[in-house]
């Protein structure tokens, strides 16, 4: 199925200096396309958390331009109603239920309460999570937390999903997992995602590009294109062209 | 599912056991001791009463201590629902506005620290006295707590649950509902926890000083009169209905606690 | 139809009688009762006898006041209530008059019915103290605040004296023997006595400083408003001590209900004491209770300040009382 409200995102010379004077991005040239999946990699304070929140609108930049879809982001945020973000904490709201937290966006929207009833149904039927409806974040696993968030950020139909480390406390099979449900909503609805992670692995299991920073200032070291069709099966993890792609770009990591 | 449930009301009961159990029988060791302390120093009844003179002072004059037990009674929950009430409009506005939470703030400690024998006469001459006066007092002395713990929940949102309402453009209006209010009630009820045990001695010294009994006869008067009047063992026996009073205020707001934070269970 | 006519007739002249009646009665009833409050200084007890007698009897309402005595108890703000016209009336003695005065509070007293004021040290019979004077080396639990008080501190200096507070109870005079407590006459040696000690009270008035007691007071702004009021609360006042000191038992069950913690046999001791206090001995004729002098009140001024209680000059003995509304006026000279 096509999108065709999925974000485009244009980086022009995009930096960013903290008040402190501490200089988090430099120089930052980046296109996105519609409904391309990208990944950015890089070491701890190269500034791609930060780069996410700038393409939100929650930070503003210094230098340079950014727009999605044309629009600075505070402004396409606000008027196009498209984005969604994961965040790295699935910050779910403790005293709702699973239901509840996932109606959240639509609740703020002031979306008819038949519709939303609707709509949360639907959704929590396609991530999976129908039978923990009624369960309290506290009741489920951390894994269980980040589904409940993926479900939330996908209720609004987005075009452009971000998404902060969001498996990094998962260990390797929950990730695995995720990854693979991950890939296949997004081949379902293709919305642009932009997607942070400190594992090669797995941005290169689930990107079409992958972008890798450095840090201090945090710059674009290079950006790899990553070929395989989807639907991503299991086993592409121990195909040899994909092991040697992530030997590439680790390679890039450390240089 | 159910045998969840069933195992709910175990666990309640168990908890309710551990609740009461050990107070009650540390209760049966100090009555056993205190009667053992009069005996063996010899102690007129007017300097320290026993058990039993105390039991009998309670036999005697139950009907005057339960209408005085549930006239404080009275007072002190108007002093306390009013509190809550009135402290989270009060958090509520301190929480949308930093500069309104650093001007009246000191006032609100005002509240805690202020002395009820200076104040007392001006709330006479404003609220009156009788039952008026004595809300009155119960209410200022309860307010603080809930003050400081709402406006504390109200305002320590952790920046993740920030960003998340932002992102939604969420109005000011849907942030303090949908976010902030939530978010404070496991501090409100802390608040509450506290303000109850204040309410019941706000009630007390509130008749002290404004109840000036003609028609109120709570526990504040029957202290002074029967302290006035030496009889003793009736002043203990109206000193343990106010330690009761405050004890079953504070075990049903804990008990309201329990029960509304079970969601709440983990949510920071 | 003639009958119908007849009726009509008949009802119509039954109607404009009854028009007329009552246009008669309103134009001839008396105005009702004005409504007053009194704001006692403590909660409902003998010292307030005579006040609550008058409302027992309706002595108020035949003057044409309809009387509210409100209660008092610790620190009961009866001098603001009174100054800032809150309250009509109400009860304080001739030293709280003083103070209210000199802090700018512009109340008087009208009717003073404690001739000799009830204040005591209660010492125990076997000390040997006759006389306040000669307390020594024993614990004395007296107030810090009232006039009395720094009167007492000031004039004698108490060798080997413990002062602590006092806090309300005679349980530990009657424990111990080197004790000493403030009270008053009929009320703490009564209940020491019940607990079997044996006590002794020394009335302050033998040192000197003898305050009217259980003085009736009212702000200069009503005086000056309305004065009828004044004159018709002290008339039936006075009939109430009157009453009071004659038999008291109707009154002090009426106080009992009000106070229910205050025995009965309290109140009738307190109520027999009182004939002594108020009438001073059987001299003083009855129609001068209430009534006041300006050498006592000069006096009082003077050793208020000797003691430090107010600044000298502060007050003026003819500004703080009245005696032109006692039912015989003039009776030893007044004030404004």
């Amino acid at each position: 199925m096509e999108r065709d409200l999925a974000a485009t995102i244009e980086a022009r010379g995009v930096g960013l200096t903290f008040e402190t004077g501490l200089e988090a991005l430099q120089e930052i040239d980046l296109s996105i396309d519609a409904g391309s999946f990208v990944s950015i990699v890089g070491p701890s304070g190269c500034g791609k958390s930060t780069f996410l929140r700038l393409v939100s609108g929650l930070s503003h930049v210094s230098t340079g331009e950014l727009t999605i879809n044309q629009l600075p982001p505070i402004e396409a945020r606000q008027q196009q109603r498209q984005l969604s973000f994961v965040l790295q904490d699935a910050t779910l709201l403790g005293w709702r239920r699973v239901w509840n937290n996932v109606a959240l966006p639509l609740e703020l929207r002031g979306v008819a309460e038949a519709d939303i009833k609707t709509r949360v149904e639907e959704n929590l039927q396609r991530v999976g999570l129908n039978q923990m409806a009624n369960l309290f974040p506290h009741q489920l696993s951390g894994g269980m937390r980040m589904r409940v968030s993926i479900a939330r950020a996908l209720i609004t139909d987005p075009g452009l999903l971000l998404m902060d480390e969001p498996f990094g406390a998962l260990d390797e099979i929950g990730r695995h997992r995720l990854n693979d449900e991950l890939l296949g909503l997004w081949c379902d609805r293709r919305w642009t995602c932009l997607f942070v992670t400190h594992s090669v692995q797995e941005a290169v299991f689930l990107s079409q590009r992958v972008v890798v920073m450095s840090a201090q200032p945090g710059r674009i070291r290079a950006v790899h294109e990553v070929d395989f069709p989807y639907p991503r099966p299991r086993s592409l993890r121990t195909d040899p062209e994909f092991g040697r792609i992530v030997a590439r770009i680790s390679e890039d990591l450390e240089g | 599912m159910n045998q969840k449930n069933h195992g709910r009301g175990a666990e309640d009961l168990r908890h309710w056991c551990g609740l009461t159990l050990p107070p009650l029988l540390t209760l049966g060791i100090v009555v056993a001791g205190w009667q053992m302390l009069v005996d063996l120093l010899g102690l007129q009844p007017y300097i320290l009463p026993g058990p039993v003179h105390v039991s009998e002072a309670i036999a005697t004059n139950l009907d005057s201590l339960i209408r005085a037990v549930s006239l404080t009674a009275q007072a002190a929950i108007a002093g306390f629902l009013l509190s809550f009430v009135a402290g989270f409009f009060i958090a509520v506005l301190f929480s949308q506005s930093a500069w309104v939470e650093r001007s009246l703030y000191p006032y609100a400690i005002f509240l805690q620290t202020v002395p009820i024998v200076a104040v007392a006469p001006l709330i006479v001459m404003w609220i009156g006295h009788g039952l008026g006066g004595i809300i009155a007092v119960s209410f200022i002395i309860s307010l603080f707590p809930i003050i400081a713990n709402t406006t504390a929940g109200l305002t320590s949102i952790s920046p993740p649950l920030d960003d998340l309402f932002a992102l939604h453009d969420a109005s000011r209006w849907q942030r303090l509902w949908k976010l902030q209010v939530p978010h404070a009630v496991p501090d409100m009820l802390t608040g509450a926890r506290i303000s109850c045990g204040l309410s019941v001695i706000g009630a007390i010294v509130g008749e002290f000083f404004t109840g000036y009994g003609t028609t109120d006869f709570g526990l504040g008067y029957l202290i002074i009169q029967t302290n006035a009047m030496t009889k003793t063992p009736y002043l203990f026996a109206c000193v343990l209905f106010s330690t009761g009073l405050g004890l079953l205020f504070f075990g049903v707001v804990s008990t309201l606690n329990r029960l509304i934070l079970r969601r709440w269970a983990a949510a920071r | 139809m003639h009958s119908t006519r007849r009726l009509n007739h008949i009802a119509l002249i039954l109607l404009s009688l009854v028009a007329l009646l009552s246009i008669a009665c309103d134009g001839s009833k008396p105005e009702a009762d004005r409504p007053v409050q009194l704001a006692l200084n403590w909660f409902p007890e003998a010292e307030h006898g005579g006040y609550y007698a008058a409302q027992v009897h309706g002595d108020y309402s035949r003057s044409g006041v309809e009387i509210e005595i409100l209660g008092g108890g610790p620190d009961a703000p009866v001098v603001k209530r009174v100054a800032s016209g809150e309250v009509e009336f109400g009860l304080t003695n001739a030293d709280g008059v003083i103070t209210a005065r000199a802090a700018g509070a512009p109340v008087v007293a009208v009717f003073a019915p404690y001739q000799i004021n009830p204040r005591c040290i209660v010492v125990h019979e076997h000390s040997g103290i006759q006389q306040i004077s000669d307390i020594e080396n024993l614990t004395l639990a007296l107030s810090q605040r009232p006039a009395f008080s720094h009167y007492l501190r000031h004039r004698y200096s108490f060798p080997g004296v413990t002062i602590v507070p006092y806090h309300g109870s005679v349980a530990p005079f009657v424990d111990d023997p080197a004790y000493a407590v403030q009270g008053y006459v009929f009320s703490e040696p009564v209940l020491a006595r019940r607990l079997g000690a044996t006590p002794r009270a020394l009335l302050v008035a033998e040192t000197g400083f003898n305050p009217y007691a259980s003085v009736l007071i009212t702000s200069e702004a009503r005086l000056a408003s309305e004065p009828q009021i004044v004159a018709a609360v002290v008339t039936a006042a006075q009939r109430g001590w009157i009453r009071y000191l004659e038999d008291s038992h109707r009154t002090n069950q009426h106080i009992h209900s009000l106070n229910p913690e205050m025995d009965v046999e309290i109140l009738e001791i307190g109520a027999e004491m009182s004939r002594e206090l108020v009438l001073v001995g059987e001299g003083m004729p009855i129609t001068q209770i209430g009534d006041m002098s300006l050498d006592r009140w000069q006096l009082l001024i003077e050793q208020m300040e000797q003691a430090q209680i107010v600044k000298p000059g502060q007050v003026s003995a003819p500004t703080c009382f009245t005696t032109t509304y006692l039912p015989i006026s003039g009776a030893s000279g007044g004030g404004s």
